[in-house]
């Protein structure tokens, strides 16, 4: 292998560039990223950072590998030749490769434009969130936060250490419902109104107007799905947080398959639209849809940070046709709100049954399992991290003993 | 070689417990304890644990490290 080339310059790229020099890759390096940053942490955009105001030396990601490589900053690629292995960029430039590392990750996920988009804050890049700290630095204002998911629940949680006054708005029954169960997101609900944000669930934004008499300010109508009621709200500023979406669409047409993201096999080599791996071509991070030993094969996106990080390691080995150290990534994550640390491994969002396995959540520090036809799948922790850690080789072999098979993604 | 890690970053997710567990340990009330300056046999781990720290509060022969060892 002579060339690779890496799209996308975030966490999963830079540590699958780095895993390629690590373990012998002396080719040409070439690395595109559509931000005109060098890679940087994007958790801490939604916590310290907007508190305190993006650092872009303070959120550089380390490198411990002499990289050597080519940086494209601030140009994205637009399509992908698979006959000719080639990239090519929006500037009109081909880069030809024998290995291509995909790590275009996920957008946010915008408030459609009829609905009132453009009055909202979307937060995913380093300038989304210079941009929302400036529109927080005045104080007390209004918030309304629109999505109770991990970004939401974060940001509603920094708004209300600033001092302001938070609505945060959620369509399902509970914040970040489908990563923690049923249990813990009430567990986070009752945190958010013990800090005074006004957690309103089940509800849906109907739309956003710019108010006439108060310029800068915007009204929602929400409605409550439960009773059908609706209410107003008026923000200074709205944020939406609804998730995110992955970067495919310069892929239509290329034959790899982009259904629900971009598939691959559990060595994350890209599989075409007949569902044939494709050598040579490796998905990373957030856009990769990969099968999931603890759902039995089944295909999912894992959003996480350590998914990135444990994704270069297999996706480095694939490439240089090695044996990978580690065969797959058990999920891991964290949010932290209103001073509480909740740390997770597995998919315990997946789980059909909770039991509290240590503390009690009334004390603020407590474990969580979650297991899934009696078979243990994800584990929370409130405030005692290291009480996670006995459960994760119970989790790995979990993952390992199931069958590497893929099934088709699930959403 | 020399181990810094910034506790005003560490979030205590302890990954650097299962990358370099020579180096990086929780005490029994869950606080992390460091081996300051490990043997070099523990570099490659380290390295890891710089990499896969998700707050970036770990240094490895940091330039600003290093010299503030050398005024104390």
């Amino acid at each position: 292998m002579k060339r690779v080339v890496v799209v996308g310059a975030s966490l999963a790229g830079l540590r699958t560039a780095e895993a390629l020099r690590q373990s012998g890759f002396t080719g040409a390096l070439t690395i595109v990223g559509e931000e005109p940053h060098p890679p940087y942490n994007r958790p801490p955009l939604t916590k310290a950072a907007l508190l305190d105001g993006p650092d872009a030396s303070a959120l550089a990601l380390p490198h411990t590998v002499d990289l050597d490589a080519t940086w494209t900053l601030g140009v994205s690629a637009t399509g992908l030749d698979m006959l000719r292995q080639e990239v090519l960029l929006e500037t009109s430039e081909a880069l030809a490769f024998d290995g291509l590392v995909i790590a275009t990750g996920a957008s946010a996920r915008r408030l459609p434009d009829d609905l009132g988009g453009v009055c909202a804050h979307h937060i995913r890049t380093l300038d989304d969130a210079t941009t929302l700290h400036r529109a927080l630095a005045e104080p007390g204002r209004t918030v309304l936060v629109i999505g109770a998911g991990f970004l939401g629940s974060e940001v509603a949680s920094t708004a209300a250490s600033l001092g302001h006054r938070v609505t945060l708005v959620e369509a399902t029954a509970g914040p970040m419902l489908g990563a923690l169960g049923p249990e813990v997101s009430a567990y986070c609900a009752r945190l958010h109104r013990s800090r005074g944000v006004d957690l309103r669930t089940s509800t849906t934004v109907l739309s956003l107007t710019p108010a006439v008499e108060r310029p800068g300010t915007t009204v929602a109508v929400l409605a409550d799905q439960r009773s059908g009621a609706k209410s107003q709200v008026e923000a200074d500023v709205v944020v939406a947080a609804l998730g995110a979406t992955p970067n495919t669409d310069w892929l239509r047409g290329s034959g790899i398959d982009i259904e629900g993201g971009i598939a691959t096999d559990h060595s994350l080599r890209v599989l075409d639209n007949a569902g044939v791996p494709v050598p040579g071509i490796v998905a990373v991070g957030d856009v990769a849809c990969v099968p999931q030993p603890l759902l039995d094969g089944t295909a999912s996106r894992v959003e996480h940070w350590a998914t990135a990080v444990g994704h270069s390691g297999i996706a480095a080995a694939t490439l240089l046709d090695e044996q990978p150290h580690v065969l797959t990534v058990l999920p891991s994550f964290w949010t932290d709100q209103h001073g509480v640390q909740i740390r997770g491994i597995g998919l315990p969002g997946r789980g059909d049954t909770t039991t509290v396995a240590d503390g009690a959540m009334e004390d603020d520090r407590f474990v969580v399992t979650r297991t899934r036809g009696g078979r243990l799948i994800g584990v929370v922790a409130v405030n005692n991290t290291p009480a996670l850690f006995r459960y994760r080789s119970e989790l790995e072999s979990a993952a390992r003993a199931a069958p590497p098979t893929r099934q088709g993604p699930v959403s | 070689m020399l181990v810094t890690v910034d506790f005003d970053r560490c979030e205590g997710h302890g990954l650097c417990t299962i990358s370099a567990p020579e180096v990086f340990s929780f005490d029994t009330r869950g606080s992390l304890q460091v081996v300051d300056r490990p043997g070099e046999e523990h570099r490659a781990a380290v390295e890891e644990s710089v990499r896969t720290c998700p707050a970036i509060a770990i240094q490895l022969d940091a330039a600003h490290a290093v010299a503030d060892t050398a005024r104390q």
